[in-house]
């Protein structure tokens, strides 16, 4: 089972490594009569896609690849700098990340029955997600997605009030809220120092198959 | 020494005591004192549009060597230092939408749309008018802020030359000489300027400078020559250069800059009078800009920059004015611009052309008012052919009591930059397009293997459209008594289609391509007063005079508001939660203050030769940047601190010279996070002298 804690530590690089075997599924349980309640989870640093070396030119070179992440393991099962990339077209993860894109595991990005939707509320206030809407992927650019590029200051930052609402591989429902674009969580940014493309976010996973982001009565 | 509107206000109240108001409009083309706000030369107070003048002697006074020290400190407007230098607010507008001119011909070489106004000397000139709004058909409908006019002085008819000297405490030093000869029929005037500085660093332990270090030459000659007692032929040149090293910090890197610029403008007139009531004006205007720029790390290879860029201008104008009646005055006008831009940042030269006529139509039916309609009709090489339609009252329904009241409309179609500029930040990597080279731009991109993804559809991009605005001005001017002058204006604008930046594409570096979109609806309004009023004049005493303003901005971003009332608009408070933003917490554009104020005190004491200027300018906060990713400002700490700036200079006369001592910025205010422009206190001496 998923752990209650509400932090999770740094390098879930590392977390994958260690846990990833123990983590077991709950999708095949059925209803559980007496359910944990609804958390919060949380996670730092995820990194998607950072920059591994500069060019001749002095500018940022990556892989190039996502990072996926799976709700039900509440952990990375595929980083970025992984060489093996058989999960990435399995139902293993649901929401994957590289700079800016965030997918879900399904259509054209993937073999799921996954989805994703930016609702626009209160991460609190989203207390369902909603029946239809979903797309393979959250849409790109500044201010059409979860984030707003600053172009004064060259800095990316999640949109306040945009909650993105996921359809899991196996089709079920988390919502989620990105916190930061930068390493550590920084406030404030200073984009030339602070290294970009690691993700810390937020997220509530509802494994019982239903819509609802509340504790059941 | 009582400053300009209220000398002109005075000299209006002692001539409107003396004798009764002109109800002919000959007696206002006689006596011109404001040629910036409607065609005609006319005595400020006749003058419909909110107008002021600052003259010679006050810029003397104050001690002020550039036009940036002369318009900060005037009411209600602020000149702010950004990427293109220091550019000047008016009325809540950015610097690019108001036009400088000097002789009423437009300087040139703007650098991200600003004009720096550091370039432009005001220890030769006669007079800086400044004109609020959009409502000079003359000068161009892209003026949605409004205008200044840097007037030079007309050769007079002596032979004379004044050397000037001045040392700053921070390493600046100026020098300037001019000299002067001629008769009834010809003159000619000479003018030339060093200005310099090693350079100023508020951290010295950083390796970057707040002020670089700079030389600038500038000469200027004007001429003139009267064939007949009908035609008047002038003559204005000008050539300036600059040389600037400055470093930045980048990345925790240092970088030197150094930058090299040259402009030259050149401008025959020719002025003949067929009659009293008919006269023709005619102009050729020429001008350059050149600036060659490059950076680079300083230990490291790294090019953060490496451009030239030139800017050409040619414009011929002609106009007539006409008297039908001593009732109506018209003026009627036309020409034409070609300009052309080349540079590292342009795939190649560019040029537009742009014909325009104009009309306007002064019309006095009685002493009790007086009716200004004008319009201007532009057709740019590029971009539909606009009329911009214009009129302005001013009523005088009692002695004393003057009414302004106008309405105006202002385009300005988008500029080469928003156009045709093909950047890539070579230390970022990020890329920015004009309109018409985005598509080409990424489709090389691609091609390149550079290209990532689209965030727009290549095909959903559209051709820019032309920003437009309409503005109102309402403004009540009294001289309870004679010597004391208040004055209240109101304005609104709004203004369509402004043009911005927004992201296009990511490239493979994950670095943004950038391109130009008509994308903001604004809105600036606010009120400016103004008291000036002498308080104090006798012979043992002397003379002082205070003059005193204050405007209230409220600027907004249309869209904003929009997403605030709909309940889109979140920000993330400090304990992690997302609140929506309510009307109360926005606070407009960046950069604008809501509040600001001036204060001036001048002390004549003409016994001791002595006089002393005092200035104070406050500024409220004002909005620097969004640090809750919402984009909209709503939060205290994305404001930058308010501030106040007091200088004061001594002036005393001996004989043929002046010696001058002064201190900028008396209370020593900096703030490197900010305003790193600002050096702080800087004391300086200077003198003058006459042959």
């Amino acid at each position: 089972m998923r752990s209650p804690t509400t932090t999770r530590p740094a390098f879930p690089v590392l977390l994958v490594l260690l846990l990833g075997l123990a983590a077991c599924d709950t999708a095949e349980t059925g209803p559980d009569p007496d359910p944990d309640p609804l958390t919060v989870e949380r996670v730092e640093d995820l990194p998607a896609d950072p920059a591994t070396g500069r060019d001749s030119l002095g500018q940022a070179i990556s892989l190039n690849r996502f990072t996926f992440f799976s709700f039900a393991d509440g952990e990375v099962v595929l980083a970025y700098d992984d060489e093996d990339r058989a999960d990435s077209s399995s139902t293993a993860w649901d929401v994957a990340f590289r700079g800016t894109e965030v997918i879900a595991n399904g259509g054209d990005s993937g073999p799921g029955e996954g989805g994703v939707q930016v609702v626009t509320g209160a991460f609190d206030e989203v207390t369902e997600a909603p029946a239809d809407g979903y797309l393979d992927a959250v849409p790109g650019g500044s201010g059409n997605g979860w984030y707003n590029y600053d172009p004064a200051t060259f800095t990316v930052t999640p949109i306040p009030g945009r909650t993105l609402v996921v359809r899991t591989a196996d089709g079920r429902y988390a919502k989620l809220r990105i916190l930061s674009y930068y390493e550590g969580a920084p406030d404030p940014i200073d984009p030339f120092t602070d290294s970009e493309r690691y993700y810390t976010f937020e997220y509530v996973y509802q494994p019982d198959g239903s819509r609802s982001f509340v504790d059941a009565e | 020494m009582p400053r300009p509107l209220l000398l002109a206000a005075l000299l209006a109240a002692a001539s409107a005591q003396a004798q009764p108001l002109p109800d002919s409009l000959l007696a206002g083309t006689l006596d011109a004192v404001v040629v910036t706000a409607t065609r005609a030369a006319r005595a400020l107070e006749d003058v419909p549009v909110p107008t002021t003048v600052v003259t010679r002697e006050e810029v003397a006074a104050r001690g002020a060597l550039r036009l940036s020290d002369l318009l900060a400190e005037q009411a209600g407007l602020v000149v702010a230092p950004g990427l293109g230098g220091a550019g000047l607010q008016l009325r809540g507008f950015d610097s690019a939408y108001t036009l400088v001119l000097i002789d009423g011909e437009p300087v040139v070489g703007r650098t991200a749309g600003t004009l720096d106004l550091d370039r432009l000397a005001v220890t030769g000139v006669e007079r800086v008018e400044v004109v609020r709004g959009p409502l000079s058909a003359r000068y161009g409908a892209d003026a949605l802020a409004g205008v200044v006019n840097l007037i030079t002085r007309r050769p007079g008819e002596r032979t004379r030359a004044r050397g000037e000297v001045r040392l700053e405490s921070q390493g600046a030093s100026d020098v300037s000489v001019e000299a002067e000869t001629g008769g009834e029929r010809w003159g000619v005037r000479a003018f030339v300027n060093r200005y310099g500085s090693d350079g100023h660093s508020l951290q010295p332990e950083l390796g970057t400078l707040a002020v670089p270090a700079f030389s600038d030459y500038a000469a200027e000659l004007r001429a003139r020559y009267a064939p007949s007692d009908a035609t008047r032929l002038g003559l204005q040149a000008r050539v300036a250069t600059q040389e600037q090293e400055g470093a930045f910090l980048l990345g925790g890197a240092l970088y030197d800059e150094r930058a090299d610029r040259t402009d030259w403008s050149l401008s025959p007139t020719l002025r003949h009078r067929f009659s009293r009531r008919l006269s023709l004006e005619a102009g050729l205007y020429g001008a350059r800009f050149h600036n060659d720029v490059f950076a680079a790390e300083r230990e490291g290879d790294a090019v953060f920059e490496e451009t030239a860029f030139t800017h050409d201008y040619a414009k011929a104008e002609a106009g007539l004015t006409w008297l039908p009646s001593a009732h109506h005055l018209l003026y009627l006008g036309g020409g034409a611009t070609a300009e052309r831009v080349g540079g590292d940042r342009y795939a190649a030269a560019r040029t537009a052309s742009q014909p325009y006529a104009y009309a306007e139509h002064t019309w006095r039916p009685s002493e009790l008012l007086d009716l200004v309609l004008s319009a201007r009709y532009d057709a740019p090489s590029d971009y539909a052919a606009r009329l911009t339609p214009k009129a302005a009252v001013l009523v005088r329904p009692l002695g004393g009591l003057r009414v302004r009241a106008s309405v105006g409309s202002g385009y300005r179609a988008p500029d080469f930059r928003q156009r045709y500029l093909v950047f890539t930040n070579g230390a970022v990597g990020y890329a920015v397009f004009g309109a018409e080279e985005v598509r080409a731009g990424l489709a090389a991109l691609d091609a390149a293997g550079g290209l990532d993804r689209y965030l727009i559809d290549p095909a959903l991009l559209t051709a820019l459209r032309a920003e437009s605005s309409t503005a109102y001005g309402l403004g009540v001017e009294v001289e309870p008594w004679a010597g004391l002058v208040l004055r209240v204006d109101a304005f609104h604008n709004e203004v369509r289609d402004l043009i911005d930046t927004q992201p296009v594409a990511v490239k493979t570096n994950g670095q943004q391509v950038f391109s130009y979109f008509n994308l903001a609806r604004i809105y600036t309004r606010g009120v400016e007063a103004e008291a000036a009023g002498e308080v104090l004049r006798s012979d043992a005493l002397g003379t002082l005079a205070l003059g005193a303003g204050y405007q209230y901005l409220d600027t907004a971003d249309r869209d904003v508001l929009d997403a605030i009332d709909a309940g889109l608009l979140f920000r993330r408070d400090a304990s992690g939660r997302d609140v929506r933003v309510t009307r109360a917490d926005y606070g407009g554009l960046l950069g604008r203050s809501r509040h600001s104020a001036t204060l001036r005190l001048t002390h004549v004491h003409e016994g001791l030769g002595l006089t002393t200027s005092a200035r104070a300018v406050w500024r409220s906060r004002y909005g620097f940047a969004d640090r809750n990713g919402n984009l909209a400002l709503d939060e205290d700490r994305e404001y930058a601190p308010g501030y106040a700036l007091v200088h004061v200079t001594v002036t005393k006369a001996l004989g043929h010279a002046d010696l001058q001592v002064g201190v900028r910025n008396l209370l020593g205010h900096t703030d490197p996070d900010h305003l790193p422009s600002e050096p702080g206190r800087v004391l300086f001496v200077g003198a003058a002298y006459r042959f």
